[in-house]
Protein backbone atom coordinates (compact mmCIF):
# COMPACT_ATOMS: atom_id res chain seq x y z
CA UNK A 1 0.00 0.00 0.00
CA UNK A 2 3.35 2.17 0.83
CA UNK A 3 4.08 1.53 -2.47
CA UNK A 4 0.63 2.93 -4.31
CA UNK A 5 1.36 6.20 -3.28
CA UNK A 6 4.28 6.51 -5.36
CA UNK A 7 3.02 5.27 -8.08
CA UNK A 8 0.22 8.07 -8.01
CA UNK A 9 2.61 10.13 -8.03
CA UNK A 10 2.98 9.36 -11.77
CA UNK A 11 -0.46 9.81 -13.00
CA UNK A 12 -0.65 13.31 -11.03
CA UNK A 13 0.23 15.39 -13.52
CA UNK A 14 -1.97 14.50 -15.74
CA UNK A 15 -4.86 14.02 -13.41
CA UNK A 16 -4.41 17.73 -12.20
CA UNK A 17 -4.30 19.45 -15.68
CA UNK A 18 -7.61 17.44 -16.48
CA UNK A 19 -9.27 18.20 -13.25
CA UNK A 20 -8.52 22.05 -14.35
CA UNK A 21 -9.17 22.03 -18.01
CA UNK A 22 -11.88 19.35 -17.60
CA UNK A 23 -13.39 18.54 -14.53
CA UNK A 24 -14.30 21.61 -13.45
CA UNK A 25 -15.71 23.08 -16.85
CA UNK A 26 -18.22 20.59 -17.00
CA UNK A 27 -19.21 21.20 -13.16
CA UNK A 28 -19.60 24.84 -13.76
CA UNK A 29 -21.20 24.00 -16.87
CA UNK A 30 -23.64 21.87 -15.04
CA UNK A 31 -23.89 24.85 -12.27
CA UNK A 32 -24.51 27.82 -14.99
CA UNK A 33 -26.60 26.05 -16.89
CA UNK A 34 -29.57 26.74 -13.76
CA UNK A 35 -28.82 30.13 -13.15
CA UNK A 36 -29.89 33.16 -14.85
CA UNK A 37 -26.69 35.30 -16.25
CA UNK A 38 -27.78 38.72 -17.59
CA UNK A 39 -24.63 38.97 -19.07
CA UNK A 40 -21.03 37.59 -19.06
CA UNK A 41 -19.49 40.81 -17.20
CA UNK A 42 -21.18 40.47 -14.07
CA UNK A 43 -21.11 37.81 -12.07
CA UNK A 44 -22.48 38.69 -8.82
CA UNK A 45 -26.01 39.01 -10.23
CA UNK A 46 -27.07 35.29 -10.93
CA UNK A 47 -30.34 34.17 -10.06
CA UNK A 48 -30.76 30.38 -9.52
CA UNK A 49 -33.94 29.80 -11.40
CA UNK A 50 -34.48 25.71 -11.90
CA UNK A 51 -35.07 24.45 -15.23
CA UNK A 52 -35.80 27.79 -16.60
CA UNK A 53 -32.81 27.70 -19.00
CA UNK A 54 -33.49 23.67 -20.06
CA UNK A 55 -37.17 24.88 -21.00
CA UNK A 56 -35.99 27.98 -22.86
CA UNK A 57 -33.82 26.14 -25.04
CA UNK A 58 -36.09 23.07 -25.56
CA UNK A 59 -38.99 25.50 -26.73
CA UNK A 60 -37.24 27.79 -29.23
CA UNK A 61 -37.60 27.07 -32.69
CA UNK A 62 -34.00 27.20 -33.36
CA UNK A 63 -33.38 24.15 -31.14
CA UNK A 64 -36.13 22.44 -32.88
CA UNK A 65 -33.84 22.93 -36.48
CA UNK A 66 -30.93 23.13 -35.47
CA UNK A 67 -31.62 18.97 -34.13
CA UNK A 68 -33.38 18.41 -37.27
CA UNK A 69 -30.08 19.84 -38.55
CA UNK A 70 -27.88 18.14 -36.83
CA UNK A 71 -29.45 14.20 -37.29
CA UNK A 72 -29.20 15.11 -40.53
CA UNK A 73 -25.36 16.09 -40.52
CA UNK A 74 -24.15 13.35 -38.40
CA UNK A 75 -26.19 10.58 -39.50
CA UNK A 76 -25.36 11.51 -43.25
CA UNK A 77 -21.69 12.40 -42.26
CA UNK A 78 -21.01 9.21 -40.59
CA UNK A 79 -22.86 6.94 -42.87
CA UNK A 80 -20.80 8.55 -46.02
CA UNK A 81 -17.48 8.44 -44.20
CA UNK A 82 -17.88 4.73 -43.38
CA UNK A 83 -19.00 3.58 -46.12
CA UNK A 84 -16.57 5.56 -48.74
CA UNK A 85 -14.13 4.62 -45.82
CA UNK A 86 -14.80 1.10 -46.02
CA UNK A 87 -14.77 0.45 -49.91
CA UNK A 88 -10.77 2.39 -49.61
CA UNK A 89 -9.89 0.11 -47.46
CA UNK A 90 -11.60 -2.76 -49.19
CA UNK A 91 -9.59 -1.90 -52.22
CA UNK A 92 -6.30 -1.02 -50.85
CA UNK A 93 -5.91 -3.99 -49.48
CA UNK A 94 -4.78 -6.22 -51.96
CA UNK A 95 -0.85 -5.23 -52.86
CA UNK A 96 -0.59 -3.55 -56.13
CA UNK A 97 2.18 -0.87 -56.96
CA UNK A 98 1.70 2.29 -55.46
CA UNK A 99 -0.33 1.47 -52.81
CA UNK A 100 1.32 2.74 -50.15
CA UNK A 101 1.52 6.20 -51.86
CA UNK A 102 -1.98 5.99 -52.16
CA UNK A 103 -3.42 5.72 -48.76
CA UNK A 104 -0.76 8.31 -47.87
CA UNK A 105 -2.62 10.70 -50.34
CA UNK A 106 -6.07 9.83 -49.37
CA UNK A 107 -5.08 10.89 -45.98
CA UNK A 108 -4.52 14.06 -46.33
CA UNK A 109 -7.38 15.94 -46.00
CA UNK A 110 -7.48 14.25 -42.77
CA UNK A 111 -4.62 15.49 -41.44
CA UNK A 112 -4.36 19.36 -42.78
CA UNK A 113 -6.58 21.86 -40.83
CA UNK A 114 -9.90 21.74 -41.17
CA UNK A 115 -10.00 25.90 -40.98
CA UNK A 116 -7.56 25.31 -44.68
CA UNK A 117 -10.60 22.75 -45.66
CA UNK A 118 -13.22 25.26 -45.35
CA UNK A 119 -11.89 27.83 -47.10
CA UNK A 120 -10.35 25.71 -49.95
CA UNK A 121 -14.18 24.43 -50.22
CA UNK A 122 -15.91 27.58 -49.84
CA UNK A 123 -13.78 28.83 -53.01
CA UNK A 124 -15.08 25.81 -55.00
CA UNK A 125 -18.46 26.57 -54.01
CA UNK A 126 -18.13 30.04 -54.54
CA UNK A 127 -21.74 31.72 -55.81
CA UNK A 128 -19.79 33.46 -59.28
CA UNK A 129 -15.98 32.45 -59.45
CA UNK A 130 -16.29 28.69 -57.81
CA UNK A 131 -14.88 25.89 -60.26
CA UNK A 132 -17.96 23.69 -59.46
CA UNK A 133 -20.52 25.98 -60.73
CA UNK A 134 -18.30 27.26 -63.45
CA UNK A 135 -17.87 22.62 -64.26
CA UNK A 136 -21.61 22.41 -64.41
CA UNK A 137 -22.09 24.58 -66.84
CA UNK A 138 -19.45 24.22 -68.91
CA UNK A 139 -20.50 20.28 -69.09
CA UNK A 140 -23.96 21.45 -69.87
CA UNK A 141 -25.88 20.15 -66.21
CA UNK A 142 -26.81 23.95 -65.05
CA UNK A 143 -28.17 26.80 -66.54
CA UNK A 144 -26.52 28.90 -64.24
CA UNK A 145 -23.80 28.20 -61.63
CA UNK A 146 -25.13 27.13 -58.28
CA UNK A 147 -25.22 29.22 -55.57
CA UNK A 148 -24.41 26.13 -53.29
CA UNK A 149 -23.73 27.89 -49.97
CA UNK A 150 -26.49 30.17 -49.84
CA UNK A 151 -29.50 28.31 -50.54
CA UNK A 152 -31.10 26.73 -48.09
CA UNK A 153 -32.16 23.65 -49.44
CA UNK A 154 -27.99 22.63 -50.86
CA UNK A 155 -26.09 24.07 -48.07
CA UNK A 156 -26.56 21.27 -45.56
CA UNK A 157 -25.40 18.67 -48.47
CA UNK A 158 -22.91 20.88 -49.54
CA UNK A 159 -21.21 20.78 -46.23
CA UNK A 160 -21.58 17.34 -45.56
CA UNK A 161 -19.67 16.81 -48.47
CA UNK A 162 -16.76 18.56 -47.15
CA UNK A 163 -16.97 17.53 -43.96
CA UNK A 164 -17.16 13.91 -45.80
CA UNK A 165 -13.88 14.57 -47.83
CA UNK A 166 -12.33 15.41 -44.55
CA UNK A 167 -12.65 12.54 -42.65
CA UNK A 168 -13.42 9.54 -44.75
CA UNK A 169 -10.13 8.71 -44.45
CA UNK A 170 -10.21 8.18 -40.83
CA UNK A 171 -12.80 5.31 -41.53
CA UNK A 172 -10.09 3.86 -44.38
CA UNK A 173 -7.43 3.61 -41.85
CA UNK A 174 -8.95 1.98 -38.96
CA UNK A 175 -10.92 -0.52 -41.21
CA UNK A 176 -7.46 -0.98 -42.98
CA UNK A 177 -5.97 -2.15 -39.61
CA UNK A 178 -9.11 -4.18 -38.98
CA UNK A 179 -8.81 -6.08 -42.29
CA UNK A 180 -5.16 -7.26 -41.26
CA UNK A 181 -7.04 -9.20 -38.63
CA UNK A 182 -8.66 -11.08 -40.91
CA UNK A 183 -6.91 -14.42 -40.89
CA UNK A 184 -5.78 -15.29 -45.13
CA UNK A 185 -6.37 -19.06 -44.82
CA UNK A 186 -9.72 -18.33 -43.60
CA UNK A 187 -10.54 -16.52 -46.72
CA UNK A 188 -8.76 -19.07 -48.86
CA UNK A 189 -10.63 -22.12 -47.13
CA UNK A 190 -13.96 -19.72 -48.38
CA UNK A 191 -12.98 -19.74 -51.93
CA UNK A 192 -11.41 -23.19 -52.06
CA UNK A 193 -15.08 -24.08 -50.68
CA UNK A 194 -16.43 -22.10 -53.68
CA UNK A 195 -18.01 -18.80 -52.06
CA UNK A 196 -17.44 -16.04 -54.58
CA UNK A 197 -16.14 -12.25 -53.62
CA UNK A 198 -19.16 -11.31 -51.77
CA UNK A 199 -19.61 -14.32 -50.31
CA UNK A 200 -16.23 -14.08 -48.45
CA UNK A 201 -16.58 -10.42 -47.58
CA UNK A 202 -20.19 -11.57 -46.03
CA UNK A 203 -19.52 -14.19 -44.24
CA UNK A 204 -15.80 -14.18 -43.36
CA UNK A 205 -14.13 -10.46 -43.16
CA UNK A 206 -17.31 -8.64 -42.18
CA UNK A 207 -17.68 -10.75 -39.17
CA UNK A 208 -13.97 -9.76 -38.51
CA UNK A 209 -14.59 -6.15 -38.91
CA UNK A 210 -17.30 -5.73 -36.49
CA UNK A 211 -15.52 -4.79 -33.26
CA UNK A 212 -13.46 -2.13 -35.49
CA UNK A 213 -16.87 -1.35 -37.31
CA UNK A 214 -18.47 -0.51 -33.72
CA UNK A 215 -15.75 1.83 -32.46
CA UNK A 216 -14.87 4.00 -36.04
CA UNK A 217 -18.86 4.45 -36.31
CA UNK A 218 -18.99 5.41 -32.26
CA UNK A 219 -15.80 7.88 -33.05
CA UNK A 220 -17.53 9.51 -36.16
CA UNK A 221 -20.72 10.16 -34.71
CA UNK A 222 -18.83 11.93 -31.67
CA UNK A 223 -16.98 13.68 -33.92
CA UNK A 224 -19.32 15.11 -36.02
CA UNK A 225 -21.96 15.86 -33.16
CA UNK A 226 -19.03 17.73 -32.15
CA UNK A 227 -17.98 19.34 -35.46
CA UNK A 228 -17.65 23.19 -35.42
CA UNK A 229 -15.29 24.14 -38.06
CA UNK A 230 -16.56 23.62 -41.13
CA UNK A 231 -19.60 24.90 -40.56
CA UNK A 232 -18.59 28.01 -38.78
CA UNK A 233 -16.08 28.97 -41.20
CA UNK A 234 -17.72 28.12 -44.56
CA UNK A 235 -21.43 29.30 -43.19
CA UNK A 236 -21.87 30.74 -39.85
CA UNK A 237 -25.16 28.30 -39.58
CA UNK A 238 -27.08 30.48 -42.31
CA UNK A 239 -28.64 31.02 -44.28
CA UNK A 240 -31.05 31.60 -42.43
CA UNK A 241 -30.16 29.07 -39.66
CA UNK A 242 -30.48 26.58 -42.43
CA UNK A 243 -26.99 24.91 -41.55
CA UNK A 244 -26.98 25.35 -38.20
CA UNK A 245 -25.80 22.48 -35.74
CA UNK A 246 -25.61 22.05 -32.12
CA UNK A 247 -22.81 23.09 -31.40
CA UNK A 248 -23.10 26.73 -34.07
CA UNK A 249 -26.50 27.42 -32.18
CA UNK A 250 -24.35 26.78 -28.58
CA UNK A 251 -21.40 29.03 -29.39
CA UNK A 252 -24.23 31.66 -31.58
CA UNK A 253 -25.56 32.15 -28.16
CA UNK A 254 -23.08 31.77 -25.87
CA UNK A 255 -20.57 34.21 -27.42
CA UNK A 256 -22.39 36.13 -29.78
CA UNK A 257 -25.93 37.16 -27.53
CA UNK A 258 -23.93 36.21 -24.39
CA UNK A 259 -26.30 34.23 -23.09
CA UNK A 260 -24.23 31.84 -20.86
CA UNK A 261 -26.88 30.09 -18.88
CA UNK A 262 -28.91 29.32 -21.71
CA UNK A 263 -25.90 28.13 -23.77
CA UNK A 264 -25.06 25.52 -20.65
CA UNK A 265 -28.23 24.24 -20.50
CA UNK A 266 -27.87 23.47 -24.08
CA UNK A 267 -24.22 21.82 -23.58
CA UNK A 268 -25.93 19.83 -21.00
CA UNK A 269 -28.74 18.44 -22.93
CA UNK A 270 -25.51 17.71 -25.88
CA UNK A 271 -23.50 16.86 -22.85
CA UNK A 272 -26.19 14.04 -21.75
CA UNK A 273 -26.90 12.66 -25.59
CA UNK A 274 -22.96 12.16 -25.97
CA UNK A 275 -22.73 10.10 -22.51
CA UNK A 276 -25.46 7.81 -23.79
CA UNK A 277 -22.92 7.34 -26.60
CA UNK A 278 -19.90 7.49 -24.58
CA UNK A 279 -21.80 4.53 -22.47
CA UNK A 280 -21.36 2.35 -25.77
CA UNK A 281 -18.04 3.35 -26.51
CA UNK A 282 -16.56 2.40 -23.38
CA UNK A 283 -19.01 -1.35 -23.98
CA UNK A 284 -17.72 -1.87 -27.23
CA UNK A 285 -13.89 -1.22 -25.96
CA UNK A 286 -14.43 -3.43 -23.04
CA UNK A 287 -16.61 -5.72 -25.03
CA UNK A 288 -13.60 -6.24 -27.52
CA UNK A 289 -11.36 -7.11 -24.23
CA UNK A 290 -13.40 -10.31 -23.23
CA UNK A 291 -13.45 -11.11 -27.53
CA UNK A 292 -9.70 -11.17 -27.16
CA UNK A 293 -9.52 -13.47 -23.64
CA UNK A 294 -11.48 -15.51 -25.36
CA UNK A 295 -10.22 -16.23 -28.22
CA UNK B 1 -3.47 -35.89 -61.10
CA UNK B 2 -4.70 -34.45 -64.71
CA UNK B 3 -8.34 -33.89 -63.37
CA UNK B 4 -7.01 -32.44 -59.94
CA UNK B 5 -4.66 -29.73 -61.82
CA UNK B 6 -8.18 -28.98 -63.45
CA UNK B 7 -10.30 -28.26 -60.72
CA UNK B 8 -8.12 -26.01 -59.51
CA UNK B 9 -7.54 -23.90 -62.37
CA UNK B 10 -11.28 -21.90 -62.31
CA UNK B 11 -10.57 -21.39 -58.49
CA UNK B 12 -7.59 -19.49 -58.27
CA UNK B 13 -7.86 -17.74 -61.60
CA UNK B 14 -10.95 -16.13 -63.03
CA UNK B 15 -10.94 -14.58 -66.38
CA UNK B 16 -11.64 -11.07 -65.40
CA UNK B 17 -12.31 -10.43 -61.46
CA UNK B 18 -15.01 -7.30 -61.88
CA UNK B 19 -14.89 -6.96 -58.14
CA UNK B 20 -11.04 -5.92 -58.52
CA UNK B 21 -12.09 -3.96 -61.25
CA UNK B 22 -14.92 -2.04 -59.26
CA UNK B 23 -12.16 -1.65 -56.92
CA UNK B 24 -9.40 0.06 -58.64
CA UNK B 25 -12.38 2.82 -60.52
CA UNK B 26 -13.97 3.29 -57.01
CA UNK B 27 -9.77 3.99 -55.68
CA UNK B 28 -9.30 6.36 -58.84
CA UNK B 29 -12.58 8.42 -58.43
CA UNK B 30 -11.61 8.72 -54.07
CA UNK B 31 -8.84 9.69 -55.45
CA UNK B 32 -10.02 12.63 -57.65
CA UNK B 33 -12.17 14.10 -54.84
CA UNK B 34 -9.46 13.93 -52.19
CA UNK B 35 -6.71 15.83 -54.64
CA UNK B 36 -8.69 18.16 -57.39
CA UNK B 37 -10.01 20.48 -54.52
CA UNK B 38 -6.57 20.66 -53.09
CA UNK B 39 -4.59 21.05 -56.69
CA UNK B 40 -7.06 23.70 -56.96
CA UNK B 41 -5.92 25.27 -54.23
CA UNK B 42 -2.28 25.09 -55.34
CA UNK B 43 -3.16 26.80 -58.78
CA UNK B 44 -5.20 29.42 -57.18
CA UNK B 45 -2.33 30.01 -55.29
CA UNK B 46 -0.45 31.28 -58.10
CA UNK B 47 -2.71 33.18 -60.04
CA UNK B 48 -2.99 37.08 -59.54
CA UNK B 49 -6.19 38.58 -58.02
CA UNK B 50 -7.16 39.52 -61.45
CA UNK B 51 -7.11 35.87 -62.99
CA UNK B 52 -9.18 34.40 -59.96
CA UNK B 53 -11.68 36.80 -61.04
CA UNK B 54 -12.38 35.64 -64.33
CA UNK B 55 -15.25 33.26 -65.73
CA UNK B 56 -14.97 30.81 -67.04
CA UNK B 57 -11.93 29.93 -64.68
CA UNK B 58 -8.92 29.85 -66.21
CA UNK B 59 -8.17 26.63 -65.37
CA UNK B 60 -4.44 26.67 -65.51
CA UNK B 61 -2.79 30.33 -64.77
CA UNK B 62 -1.70 31.98 -67.69
CA UNK B 63 0.66 33.88 -65.72
CA UNK B 64 1.50 31.91 -62.71
CA UNK B 65 3.31 33.82 -60.58
CA UNK B 66 4.75 33.20 -56.53
CA UNK B 67 4.18 36.85 -55.87
CA UNK B 68 1.29 35.57 -53.50
CA UNK B 69 3.66 33.86 -50.90
CA UNK B 70 6.23 36.61 -51.24
CA UNK B 71 4.16 38.78 -50.29
CA UNK B 72 2.87 36.46 -47.32
CA UNK B 73 6.29 35.34 -45.84
CA UNK B 74 8.49 39.27 -46.44
CA UNK B 75 8.79 41.23 -43.23
CA UNK B 76 8.69 44.19 -45.71
CA UNK B 77 5.06 44.51 -45.87
CA UNK B 78 2.52 45.04 -43.80
CA UNK B 79 0.53 41.32 -44.66
CA UNK B 80 3.69 39.61 -44.65
CA UNK B 81 4.70 41.02 -41.04
CA UNK B 82 0.99 40.21 -39.95
CA UNK B 83 1.16 36.79 -41.46
CA UNK B 84 4.83 35.87 -39.79
CA UNK B 85 3.01 37.19 -36.72
CA UNK B 86 0.29 34.02 -36.76
CA UNK B 87 3.01 31.67 -38.14
CA UNK B 88 5.40 32.32 -35.25
CA UNK B 89 2.47 32.46 -32.72
CA UNK B 90 1.09 29.07 -34.53
CA UNK B 91 4.89 27.54 -34.36
CA UNK B 92 5.82 28.89 -30.39
CA UNK B 93 1.92 27.55 -29.27
CA UNK B 94 2.07 24.24 -30.99
CA UNK B 95 5.61 23.24 -29.57
CA UNK B 96 4.91 24.64 -26.16
CA UNK B 97 2.09 22.23 -25.61
CA UNK B 98 3.43 19.61 -27.34
CA UNK B 99 6.62 19.51 -24.71
CA UNK B 100 4.31 20.16 -22.10
CA UNK B 101 1.55 17.28 -23.35
CA UNK B 102 4.88 14.74 -24.01
CA UNK B 103 5.97 15.15 -20.14
CA UNK B 104 2.82 14.68 -18.53
CA UNK B 105 1.45 11.89 -20.99
CA UNK B 106 4.47 10.17 -20.49
CA UNK B 107 4.59 9.32 -16.52
CA UNK B 108 0.68 8.65 -16.54
CA UNK B 109 0.80 6.40 -19.97
CA UNK B 110 4.01 4.50 -17.68
CA UNK B 111 2.01 4.26 -14.42
CA UNK B 112 -1.40 2.49 -16.84
CA UNK B 113 0.99 0.02 -18.00
CA UNK B 114 2.78 -0.69 -15.15
CA UNK B 115 0.88 -0.29 -11.67
CA UNK B 116 -1.66 -1.86 -10.06
CA UNK B 117 -3.40 0.64 -7.75
CA UNK B 118 -6.99 1.19 -6.75
CA UNK B 119 -9.40 3.19 -9.12
CA UNK B 120 -6.73 2.74 -12.00
CA UNK B 121 -9.48 1.21 -14.27
CA UNK B 122 -11.88 4.16 -13.77
CA UNK B 123 -9.18 6.40 -14.08
CA UNK B 124 -8.72 4.56 -17.60
CA UNK B 125 -12.16 5.37 -18.96
CA UNK B 126 -11.97 8.79 -17.11
CA UNK B 127 -9.08 9.44 -19.33
CA UNK B 128 -10.74 8.13 -22.35
CA UNK B 129 -14.37 9.54 -21.55
CA UNK B 130 -12.71 13.02 -22.24
CA UNK B 131 -12.32 12.36 -26.19
CA UNK B 132 -16.27 12.11 -26.06
CA UNK B 133 -16.79 15.67 -24.70
CA UNK B 134 -17.66 18.75 -27.00
CA UNK B 135 -15.44 21.37 -26.90
CA UNK B 136 -18.28 23.68 -26.93
CA UNK B 137 -18.71 21.92 -23.15
CA UNK B 138 -15.14 23.62 -22.01
CA UNK B 139 -15.52 26.62 -24.14
CA UNK B 140 -17.83 28.77 -22.08
CA UNK B 141 -16.50 28.10 -18.67
CA UNK B 142 -12.37 27.99 -19.13
CA UNK B 143 -13.32 31.25 -21.47
CA UNK B 144 -14.63 32.90 -17.34
CA UNK B 145 -11.58 30.93 -15.87
CA UNK B 146 -9.13 32.18 -17.87
CA UNK B 147 -10.84 35.62 -17.74
CA UNK B 148 -10.42 35.39 -13.95
CA UNK B 149 -7.15 34.23 -14.11
CA UNK B 150 -6.44 37.22 -16.19
CA UNK B 151 -4.89 35.07 -19.21
CA UNK B 152 -7.84 35.91 -21.88
CA UNK B 153 -5.50 37.12 -24.89
CA UNK B 154 -2.67 35.66 -23.63
CA UNK B 155 -1.25 32.25 -25.25
CA UNK B 156 -0.58 30.48 -22.04
CA UNK B 157 -4.65 29.91 -21.76
CA UNK B 158 -3.99 28.24 -25.87
CA UNK B 159 -1.04 26.47 -24.14
CA UNK B 160 -2.86 25.02 -21.29
CA UNK B 161 -5.97 24.04 -23.17
CA UNK B 162 -4.18 22.02 -25.87
CA UNK B 163 -1.81 20.41 -23.28
CA UNK B 164 -5.13 18.65 -22.16
CA UNK B 165 -6.61 17.72 -25.45
CA UNK B 166 -4.60 15.54 -27.03
CA UNK B 167 -3.38 13.60 -23.17
CA UNK B 168 -6.04 10.94 -23.15
CA UNK B 169 -5.10 9.43 -26.82
CA UNK B 170 -1.20 10.33 -25.95
CA UNK B 171 -2.07 8.10 -22.97
CA UNK B 172 -3.68 5.60 -24.26
CA UNK B 173 -0.99 5.41 -27.27
CA UNK B 174 2.21 5.91 -25.11
CA UNK B 175 0.37 2.25 -22.79
CA UNK B 176 0.00 0.68 -26.02
CA UNK B 177 3.80 0.98 -26.68
CA UNK B 178 5.02 0.41 -22.31
CA UNK B 179 2.84 -2.97 -22.84
CA UNK B 180 4.56 -4.31 -25.61
CA UNK B 181 8.21 -3.29 -23.73
CA UNK B 182 8.86 -6.65 -21.26
CA UNK B 183 8.82 -5.76 -17.26
CA UNK B 184 11.32 -8.12 -17.37
CA UNK B 185 13.96 -5.37 -18.42
CA UNK B 186 13.02 -3.21 -15.14
CA UNK B 187 12.85 -6.36 -12.97
CA UNK B 188 16.47 -6.79 -14.35
CA UNK B 189 17.44 -3.19 -13.42
CA UNK B 190 15.79 -3.31 -10.16
CA UNK B 191 17.82 -6.49 -9.26
CA UNK B 192 20.91 -4.85 -10.21
CA UNK B 193 20.27 -2.08 -7.82
CA UNK B 194 18.05 0.84 -9.86
CA UNK B 195 15.10 2.21 -7.99
CA UNK B 196 11.69 2.18 -9.75
CA UNK B 197 11.89 5.42 -11.16
CA UNK B 198 15.89 4.94 -12.55
CA UNK B 199 14.06 1.84 -14.05
CA UNK B 200 11.21 3.86 -15.47
CA UNK B 201 13.92 6.68 -16.83
CA UNK B 202 17.15 4.50 -18.02
CA UNK B 203 15.33 1.44 -19.32
CA UNK B 204 11.84 2.10 -20.40
CA UNK B 205 12.60 5.79 -21.62
CA UNK B 206 15.07 4.89 -24.32
CA UNK B 207 12.72 1.82 -25.68
CA UNK B 208 9.79 3.68 -26.06
CA UNK B 209 10.87 6.70 -28.34
CA UNK B 210 8.69 5.76 -31.10
CA UNK B 211 5.68 5.94 -29.02
CA UNK B 212 7.00 9.41 -27.74
CA UNK B 213 7.81 10.72 -31.11
CA UNK B 214 4.00 9.71 -32.61
CA UNK B 215 2.82 11.39 -29.22
CA UNK B 216 4.35 14.57 -30.36
CA UNK B 217 3.57 14.55 -33.58
CA UNK B 218 -0.44 13.77 -32.94
CA UNK B 219 -0.17 16.81 -30.21
CA UNK B 220 1.83 19.28 -32.54
CA UNK B 221 -0.44 18.60 -35.12
CA UNK B 222 -3.69 19.34 -33.12
CA UNK B 223 -2.50 22.22 -31.34
CA UNK B 224 -0.94 23.83 -35.24
CA UNK B 225 -4.91 23.19 -36.82
CA UNK B 226 -7.02 24.06 -33.63
CA UNK B 227 -9.44 26.76 -34.07
CA UNK B 228 -12.26 27.20 -31.53
CA UNK B 229 -10.64 27.78 -28.51
CA UNK B 230 -7.75 30.16 -30.06
CA UNK B 231 -11.15 31.30 -31.56
CA UNK B 232 -12.67 32.45 -28.58
CA UNK B 233 -9.76 32.87 -26.41
CA UNK B 234 -7.40 35.63 -28.34
CA UNK B 235 -8.94 39.44 -29.31
CA UNK B 236 -6.03 40.92 -30.92
CA UNK B 237 -3.96 40.37 -34.17
CA UNK B 238 -0.57 40.21 -33.00
CA UNK B 239 -1.71 37.23 -30.48
CA UNK B 240 -3.85 35.47 -33.18
CA UNK B 241 -2.81 31.28 -34.63
CA UNK B 242 -2.75 30.96 -37.95
CA UNK B 243 -6.40 29.38 -38.00
CA UNK B 244 -7.99 32.34 -37.10
CA UNK B 245 -5.79 34.79 -38.75
CA UNK B 246 -6.62 33.75 -42.20
CA UNK B 247 -10.00 35.56 -41.47
CA UNK B 248 -7.81 38.70 -41.96
CA UNK B 249 -7.68 38.02 -45.88
CA UNK B 250 -12.14 38.48 -45.86
CA UNK B 251 -12.11 42.44 -45.78
CA UNK B 252 -15.23 44.58 -46.56
CA UNK B 253 -14.39 45.25 -49.49
CA UNK B 254 -13.36 42.11 -51.64
CA UNK B 255 -11.69 38.19 -50.56
CA UNK B 256 -8.06 37.82 -51.55
CA UNK B 257 -8.61 34.62 -52.68
CA UNK B 258 -5.46 33.81 -53.79
CA UNK B 259 -3.59 35.10 -50.77
CA UNK B 260 -5.89 32.75 -48.81
CA UNK B 261 -4.91 29.86 -50.71
CA UNK B 262 -1.29 30.73 -50.57
CA UNK B 263 -1.90 30.87 -47.04
CA UNK B 264 -4.19 27.82 -46.61
CA UNK B 265 -1.09 26.51 -48.25
CA UNK B 266 1.53 27.04 -46.32
CA UNK B 267 -0.39 26.16 -43.11
CA UNK B 268 -0.91 22.63 -44.78
CA UNK B 269 2.85 22.25 -45.77
CA UNK B 270 4.30 21.29 -42.16
CA UNK B 271 1.36 19.13 -41.14
CA UNK B 272 1.64 17.18 -44.13
CA UNK B 273 4.90 17.00 -44.29
CA UNK B 274 5.55 16.10 -40.38
CA UNK B 275 2.78 13.24 -41.46
CA UNK B 276 4.26 11.90 -44.79
CA UNK B 277 7.59 11.32 -42.88
CA UNK B 278 5.97 9.90 -40.13
CA UNK B 279 3.36 7.95 -41.25
CA UNK B 280 3.62 5.12 -39.72
CA UNK B 281 3.53 6.21 -36.40
CA UNK B 282 0.72 8.45 -37.42
CA UNK B 283 -1.39 6.04 -39.00
CA UNK B 284 -0.69 3.84 -35.65
CA UNK B 285 -1.67 6.26 -33.00
CA UNK B 286 -5.20 6.68 -34.69
CA UNK B 287 -5.86 2.96 -34.98
CA UNK B 288 -4.08 1.93 -31.79
CA UNK B 289 -6.42 0.83 -28.99
CA UNK B 290 -9.21 0.33 -31.50
CA UNK B 291 -7.53 -2.53 -32.87
CA UNK B 292 -6.30 -5.26 -30.60
CA UNK B 293 -2.50 -6.18 -32.34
Amino acid sequence: MVQHRTDYLYVAPALLVMLVVIGYPVWYTIQLSFLKTSNATSQADQVFIGFENYLTVLRSSQFATATVNTIIWTIASTFFSFMIGLGCALALNRAFVGRAVMRAILLIPYVISAVAASYIWRWLYHSDYGVIGALTVQLGITQHPINFLDNTTTVLPSLIVVNVWKEFSFAMIMLMAGLQTVPDQLLRAAQVDGANTWQRFWHVTFPHLRGVTLVTVLLLLVANLNSFIIPWVMTGGGPAGSSDIWITNIYNIAFNRVRFGIASAYSVILFIVMMGLGYFYVKALAGKDDGAAIE
Amino acid sequence: MTTLAANDAPVSRKPIDWWRWAGRVFLFLMFLFTVLPMAWMVLTSIKTQFATFQYPPQWWPKEPTLDNYVRLLSPLNPTGREFLTYLWNSIFVSICSTILGVAVAVPAAYAFSRFRFPGRQFLFFAVLLRNMFPAVIFLMPLFLLMRGLGLINNQLSLIITYLTFGLPLSIWLLKGFYDNIPVQLEQAARIDGASKFQAFLLIVMPLSTPGIIATAIYSFILAWNEYVFALTFLSSKEKFTMPIGLQQFFTEYATDWPGLMAASFIMSVPVVVMFLVLQRYFVRALTEGAVKS
